[in-house]
């Protein structure tokens, strides 16, 4: 296997709600009110090769999208390390800091909060480029065609300010944007969620060319499992902040060993599916605030017992390629 | 079975300063009692217009300009305001997207569904209780007692959307309009909701028009799907024949374009250009300037025609076998 | 790889629609609100032209006659002209005072409003930037300032520093900073959470650049409308100083001077000295307040269609 060109070790984000003043007085008065502590990114290892396309699966609130914006260097890490190319990316300086932040972007999820509203299309792609130095200011111009003719963007629309867009062009304006400044690593967050039906297949073959031609490897962050079958290499699941399975797109599509990949493998409708009886798994999410211990997804289980409400399962590999975290993956 | 509701001949305009936007531009369809039927389009097709028509719900500068709606057999378009809040919330139900729309935050889920039993129906406050309570049962709500005393925003999403189906469902309408009431819900919530929605169905004969962008929900789900294309439908028939051997180039784009249907990693069959600009309408037929089998003809509006019991809105047919 | 991404049709546009054309085409959707612009608009052009377009310089006690004094309007002035609107009670024309009033009425409330926006817009910006405990500071002390009513702590300071232009200008933009600084740090901190400025940040651009090319530009639309309110409001404040005796100096009357001037005249029956001035005071500050009315509506993205 070849090195990984990025590696998230034990890699934990807290978000603490501090109190105020008001909130101290009250608390000393006996109210019940305290600092809340969300653990959205709980100890996650992952690794992605060269040139392969990772797909992070996930509900809401399970910590995928914290995820990516922590490898993004949006979000700095509570604990833990971000690795990129063998190195810890937090203990970088200087130029060699610069190359990985760039060398790493991400794709937003909305087309329409994700871009500047007050800046014209060229400056959108062409700021980050100028001022790093990549391209001259008097070639900035001839650079900005040329990287949206590669997202399929005509070049002649670039004095036009993003409201004059699509939703599809929009999104394409955010790739180009991403791509001005040559990265190897692109975190796309929920990229396609936002976007109609025939204009998300546009945007997923878009970014499966970008691969091919730049070589990109991607972190896919999604929800929808239809579009994470189709462009993953692997794939791995988020459930409340922990990983809970990842394994190759075609071994975890043909034999999922999670309960919780299990039901979301069951649940998520598909064409060749017709008037079936939805059958779902109970209960609800729980709050992240406040997590079953044990197993995260032990009180919706059916194969839950004493000891998923005692351990954490951590994550074991069970094969060169695959891992999930659970104490009776055997029996599923 | 009979038919609930019969939609024909639908116009729904709004006139803006910039122009006439024709958001519904000629509409047929019928929903029978106890059927599923799935509206679905992306964004800017209509389709909800289409619900908000059906109920009255039309603001200025919107108006149905032209068409007639039977529900039960008496016409409900640009009825009088009484008379149509006589049937919304008792003959007719709609789910919203944001279950927050029909649920008012600084009121007890009891106060509210208790008052929509009572504004049409004289009964003792104890049975309306009851009966709401047996409808969040219903739902698969545990613990209704408990949750009938909550207010909404002690309630997760999903259970803001149960209950909002539980009072949908509460004076066993003839017909309940769902306007994409899971697009914000995640995969295994979805999957519940669905589950309660076609759980009532058929246990109450209600009908419901399902009205979605997501192919994959409906297939599921309905018995007819009606696809929507810039303010008309294009192709209307059985789940199996519209998803299975769809016949307009739209719908065989929109089939090819959702990647469970695609090999893994090849390039998705994608349809080309956006949506049209509803101020700016193509001539003909709308969709012909992203359509492959588009020829001079498509120039002229194509008239509704029927082909083994599916109406359809095309020149040109897509034959099976030649479809991407 | 010949198969290349087509490119979406692009939308029929003849001319590129420049986020000031878009706006300003919205604006004058409102009838009321063209109509107060127009206003407006030729309140300022009156007020800039007064020398050129007055019979008498109300500042130059030679063109004024005591004689004149206290005459109704439409009386013939001793230098020969009608007085159209009136005298006051020491002789000045009511129609050039109400113009030369309003230069310095109009000067004072924009002058003031614009220290005010830069020196609030500076100090919302570095609260908003630096977040944690300066941040906490900043505010507590816009919040002691916003406790206060405006009229209370401009009177304090004109009493302690005295008369003159300056010194009111002053006062008001003590009186106002604050505003403009709760307005920019709330916009700012909910930019700053927007996924352009994640993007921003991705890319590698510094702090200061984010701050100032990406998320001030963002913050300017609601910057514009406290700012037309606050100007009116400042207008009005100075009125009521200058009314109250603690503002301008009888010499360089402004609108409040003209109105305070024409007060114990009421009883008598010599309406116009106070009113004409009045009506003059209440039409610009309306007529300002409407405009930002309908900058709020077309600028508030919430209250977008």
């Amino acid at each position: 296997m070849t090195a990984p060109l990025l590696e998230i070790r034990g890699v934990s984000k807290r978000f603490t709600k501090r109190l105020d003043v008001a909130g101290k007085i009250a608390q000393h008065l006996g109210s019940k009110i305290r600092e809340e502590t969300v653990h959205a990114v709980d100890a996650v290892d992952l690794s992605i090769a060269p040139g392969e396309v990772l797909g992070l699966v996930g509900e809401s609130g399970c910590g995928k999208s914290t995820l990516g914006r922590v490898v993004a260097g949006i979000h700095g890490a509570s604990d833990g390390q971000i690795l990129y190319d063998g190195t810890d990316i937090a203990a970088l300086t200087g130029a060699e800091k610069r190359a990985a932040t760039l060398a790493i972007q991400m794709i937003f999820q909305d087309p329409f909060a994700s871009l500047n509203p007050r800046m014209r299309v060229e400056d959108i792609i062409g700021e980050a480029p100028r001022v790093h130095g990549l391209v001259s200011t008097s070639d900035t111009s001839d650079y900005v065609e040329e990287v949206m003719g590669k997202v399929g963007l005509d070049p002649s629309l670039k004095r036009r300010y993003p409201h004059q867009f699509s939703g599809g062009q929009r999104q394409r304006i955010g790739i180009a944007r991403a791509l001005a400044v040559k990265p190897k690593f692109l975190v796309c967050d929920e990229a396609i969620a936002a976007l109609d039906v025939s204009i998300q297949a546009q945007v997923i073959n878009l970014f499966m060319d970008l691969r091919q031609k730049l070589g990109l490897t991607y972190l896919f962050i999604s929800h929808d499992l239809s579009v994470v079958e189709h462009i993953a290499d692997r794939v791995a699941l988020m459930y409340l902040g922990r990983i809970v399975e990842s394994a190759p797109t075609e071994e975890l599509f043909a034999a999922p060993k999670h309960p919780y990949t299990k039901a979301l493998l069951a649940e998520a409708p598909r064409l060749d599916q017709r008037k079936r009886d939805f059958a779902p798994i109970e209960g609800e999410i729980p709050s992240p605030l406040d997590p079953p211990p044990g197993c995260h997804f032990n009180p919706r289980c059916p194969l839950a017992r004493e000891d998923c409400r005692a351990r954490r399962p951590m994550l074991e590999t069970i094969s060169p390629t695959r891992a999930v975290a659970c104490h009776h993956w055997t029996e599923t | 079975m009979r038919d609930v509701l019969q939609v024909s001949a639908l116009r729904t305009h709004f006139f803006t300063h910039a122009g006439v936007v024709k958001a519904v531009d000629g509409v047929d369809f019928t929903v029978r009692k106890g059927e599923v039927m799935g509206l679905v389009g992306e964004s800017g097709s209509g389709k909800s217009i289409t619900g908000f028509s059906i109920l009255g719900l039309i603001d200025p500068p919107g108006r149905i300009v032209d068409g007639s709606i039977r529900f039960n057999g008496a016409e409900i378009a640009n009825a009088p305001e009484p008379a149509l809040q006589k049937l919304r919330g008792n003959r007719i139900a709609m789910i919203f997207q944001d279950p927050m729309m029909t649920l008012n935050p600084v009121l007890r889920i009891d106060t509210q569904m208790i008052e929509a039993i009572q504004a049409h129906e004289s009964v003792p406050r104890q049975t309306a209780w009851e009966r709401s309570r047996d409808a969040l049962g219903l739902v698969g709500i545990p613990s209704p007692e408990e949750r009938l005393r909550a207010y909404p925003h002690q309630l997760s999403g999903g259970m803001r959307q149960r209950v909002a189906i539980a009072t949908a469902f509460l004076n066993r309408p003839d017909l309940i309009i769902a306007d994409e009431p899971t697009t914000a819900l995640d995969v295994t919530i979805q999957a519940q909701i669905i589950h309660e929605a076609q759980k009532l169905t058929r246990q109450t004969g209600t009908a419901m028009i399902w009205i979605t962008h997501d192919l994959a929900v409906v297939a599921g789900l309905a018995d007819h799907i009606s696809v929507m294309y810039a303010g008309r439908i294009v192709e209307q028939g059985a789940t199996d024949d519209v998803i299975d051997r769809p016949l307009h180039p739209y719908t065989v784009g929109l089939l090819g374009s959702v990647p469970s249907a695609n090999k893994r990693g090849q390039r998705l069959y994608q349809i080309e250009g956006m949506t049209p600009n509803m101020l700016a309408m193509p001539k003909g037929c709308a969709f012909a300037p992203r359509c492959r089998a588009a020829t001079p003809d498509c120039q002229t509006a194509p008239p509704i025609t029927e082909v083994d019991g599916r109406r359809l809105r095309c020149h040109y047919p897509q034959v099976q076998g030649a479809a991407p | 790889m010949s198969d290349t991404i087509a490119p979406e049709t692009s939308t029929p546009a003849t001319k590129v629609e420049t986020p000031f054309r878009r706006f300003a085409s919205e604006f004058f959707e409102s009838r009321i609100a063209t109509v107060a612009l127009c206003l407006l608009g030729l309140i300022i052009v009156l007020a800039v032209l007064a020398p050129w377009i007055t019979p008498q310089n109300p500042y130059d006690l030679a063109q004024v006659d005591v004689m004149d004094g206290r005459l109704p309007p439409g009386s013939e002035a001793f230098a020969g002209y009608t007085m159209w609107l009136g005298s006051d009670g020491s002789g000045r024309d009511l129609y050039s005072a109400i113009l030369y009033g309003l230069r310095i009425s109009l000067s004072v409330g924009v002058a003031s409003g614009i220290i005010a926006l830069t020196i609030g817009m500076a100090i919302g910006l570095l609260a908003a930037y630096a977040g944690g405990r300066t941040e906490n500071i900043i505010m507590r002390v816009v919040d002691l300032q916003l406790s206060f009513p405006a009229a209370l702590v401009a009177l304090m300071l004109v009493a302690i520093m005295g008369k003159g232009v300056d010194k009111i200008i002053l006062a008001l933009v003590v009186a106002q900073w604050a505003y403009y600084a709760r307005t920019v740090r709330g916009t700012a901190l909910v930019e700053r959470n927007k996924e352009y400025v994640e993007a921003a940040q991705c890319l590698g651009l510094s702090r200061l650049r984010v701050v100032f090319r990406h998320i001030l530009p963002n913050c300017l639309a609601p910057l514009i409308v406290v700012g037309t309110v606050q100007t009116a409001h400042a207008i009005s404040l100075e009125a009521t100083l200058s009314f109250l005796g603690v503002g301008l100096p009888q010499t360089e009357p402004s609108l409040g001077v003209l109105i305070a001037n024409g007060f114990e005249y009421m009883l008598s029956g010599r309406y116009w000295i106070s009113v004409f001035p009045g009506l003059a005071l209440l039409l610009t500050v309306v007529s300002i307040n409407l405009v930002g009315d309908q900058l709020r509506d077309v600028l508030n993205p919430r209250l977008k269609k």
